[in-house]
């Protein structure tokens, strides 16, 4: 599922556009002991996931302004006897497998810390991947509770 | 998630026909966060090193200009780190639990607090050490005033480079840490006084004591600096034990080698006919001393010279600070030298720009081309047709 390797520059590491002039260096460094550090989840769908246009605002805030995925529901995920994981996903249902995350995942901030270092959240060793049928592109469809 | 929630979750698992009796549970009811979109993490596959290097508390650092690629080092390496893209979309959950068993609470609620399409990969790298040698002052003892020296945290901050793998670097290049690291150029002037000392004096190698050899050298006026002189027995020892030192041959021959050569480019700025040199070389030696010229590969090189009538093999100089750190740079820096390389020559050579987990063979192999002579020796020459143009 490897796309393409590509060079990532240190200013590209920036969220926001700063102007560093001089080298820098920035530390690394894990958020609590690294022992302690929460154990996060990866679900690798297929293909990709776009928002469908909807005119129903499917957040409890009408008032906020449409953030793209932000605060939509994304589907449900349940776990058969033998553990196999089940994707209900609008009117899609998919089965999926856990598999190990090796070598793990840290999770890094995107933004440095005030002490100035970029921090390292979490840490994954397992996802769920859950590979569609034919079709290459799913159509997100929110669902309304009745 | 309330009962009337949980009775709504269930239903919508009846309608996939998902068997609610047969689950392992918790279920989730998974909804994007509402930052989502911020980016607010990246993901970064750790190696066993960067793992092992956040586990243990060890520095962890990103090093580079804002246009260099990104590179993180632990203490003893360097990575230099690529993004991935996937087809596959990633959607990364701070709470999703993945159930064992049948017990547990019947359903809860899930955030995907990050929607990417790619990772950041580590590959360990070769330092980039190549700035160093325009960072570092040099100075000749012999000759200038001590310049200051750069610091080390100075030079973490302009190398992309791990601490370790910069403190080699230095030491390849003889630098010394006096008020910041600087080269002495010269420092072969005072391994030769040394080795004058030791012949004259016929001290043993295996223990020099040092305020003896300062006396020495020093005895009618300040020849070099004490510090020097204790640099140079440092650089030339195996072994120290309240200031008395075990020479290492295989150094001091090195050294002293240095010392010929170096002259002799700077006053005759010809080479040295092979023969000439080792009779020199041993003469100046103490006797129990057998210099092999394979150990001056690295900082000199065998040529056959035709200029003086017949051919004879001649000795030169080859300065460390001038070797590029850039595997394609130093071949054509070095064939544009002479034409052929033997084996011994180049493994001296190409160990500094072999990537980490290559042999330095296969380097060689990739940039040269391996031939034999007449006697059965393997040769290398360059494989550009401009470098093998006489």
């Amino acid at each position: 599922t490897l796309l393409e390797t590509r060079s990532i520059r240190v200013e590209e590491l920036f969220l926001k556009r700063e102007i560093i002039e001089f080298m820098v260096q920035f530390y690394v460094k894990s958020k609590e002991p690294f022992e302690k550090i929460p154990e996060w989840k990866v679900v690798e769908i297929q293909g990709e996931l776009n928002l469908r246009d909807d005119k129903i605002s499917e957040t409890d805030d009408e008032s906020k302004p449409n953030e793209g995925f932000g605060g939509k529901k994304f589907g449900d995920i349940h776990f058969d006897e033998s553990g196999t994981p089940i994707l209900v996903l609008g009117h899609h249902t998919m089965t999926g497998k856990i598999t190990k995350v090796s070598p793990p995942f840290g999770v890094l901030a995107s933004e440095r810390n005030e002490k100035g270092e970029y921090s390292v959240e979490a840490i994954i060793r397992e996802k769920i991947i859950f590979k569609t049928r034919p079709k290459p592109i799913i159509t997100y469809v929110p669902t309304r509770l009745k | 998630m309330d009962e009337q929630e949980q009775e709504h979750f269930f239903r919508r698992a009846e309608y996939a026909k998902v068997d609610r009796e047969k689950l392992c549970l918790p279920s989730a009811s998974v909804s994007f966060s509402p930052f989502v979109e911020q980016n607010k993490y990246r993901l970064i596959e750790l190696n066993e090193q960067l793992e092992s290097a956040l586990k243990n508390g060890e520095d962890v650092v990103i090093r580079g200009d804002p246009q260099d690629g990104v590179v993180v080092c632990t203490d003893t390496k360097t990575f230099d780190i690529k993004i991935c893209t996937t087809s596959n979309e990633l959607l990364v959950s701070s709470d999703l639990i993945i159930p064992r068993t049948k017990e547990g609470p019947t359903a809860a609620t899930a955030d995907l607090v990050l929607r990417v399409h790619d990772y950041m990969e580590p590959k360990e790298i070769l330092p980039k050490l190549d700035k160093l040698q325009k960072l570092l002052p040099t100075f000749a003892l012999s000759n200038d005033s001590e310049p200051k020296g750069i610091s080390t945290a100075e030079l973490l901050d302009r190398v992309q480079s791990s601490k370790f793998q910069l403190q080699e670097e230095l030491n390849r290049l003889g630098a010394i840490d006096r008020d910041g690291w600087k080269v002495v150029t010269d420092m072969e002037r005072v391994s030769y006084s040394i080795c004058t000392a030791i012949d004259s004096e016929s001290w043993s190698l295996a223990a020099i004591d040092e305020s003896g050899m300062v006396q020495i050298i020093n005895e009618f006026e300040q020849v070099w600096p004490e510090w020097a002189i204790q640099h140079t027995l440092k650089a030339l020892s195996k072994s120290e034990k309240d200031g008395t030192y075990e020479i290492c041959q295989k150094k001091l021959s090195i050294q002293v080698a240095l010392f010929i050569l170096k002259r002799n480019a700077e006053e005759t700025n010809q080479s040295i006919v092979l023969e000439e040199f080792t009779e020199v070389w041993k003469t100046m030696l103490p006797s129990e001393v057998e210099p092999d010229v394979k150990d001056l590969f690295g900082f000199a090189y065998v040529s056959a010279d035709k200029s003086r009538g017949k051919t004879v093999e001649v000795i030169h100089y080859l300065n460390p600070l001038n070797l590029p750190g850039d595997p394609l740079m130093l071949f054509n820096f070095l064939f544009s030298l002479k034409k052929q390389w033997t084996d011994a020559e180049l493994q001296a050579l190409t160990k500094r720009v072999t990537p980490p987990g290559k042999q330095a063979s296969a380097i060689i192999s990739k940039y040269c081309r391996q031939s034999k002579s007449a006697t059965g020796v393997k040769l290398f020459t360059s494989k550009t047709p401009n470098n093998n143009n006489a």
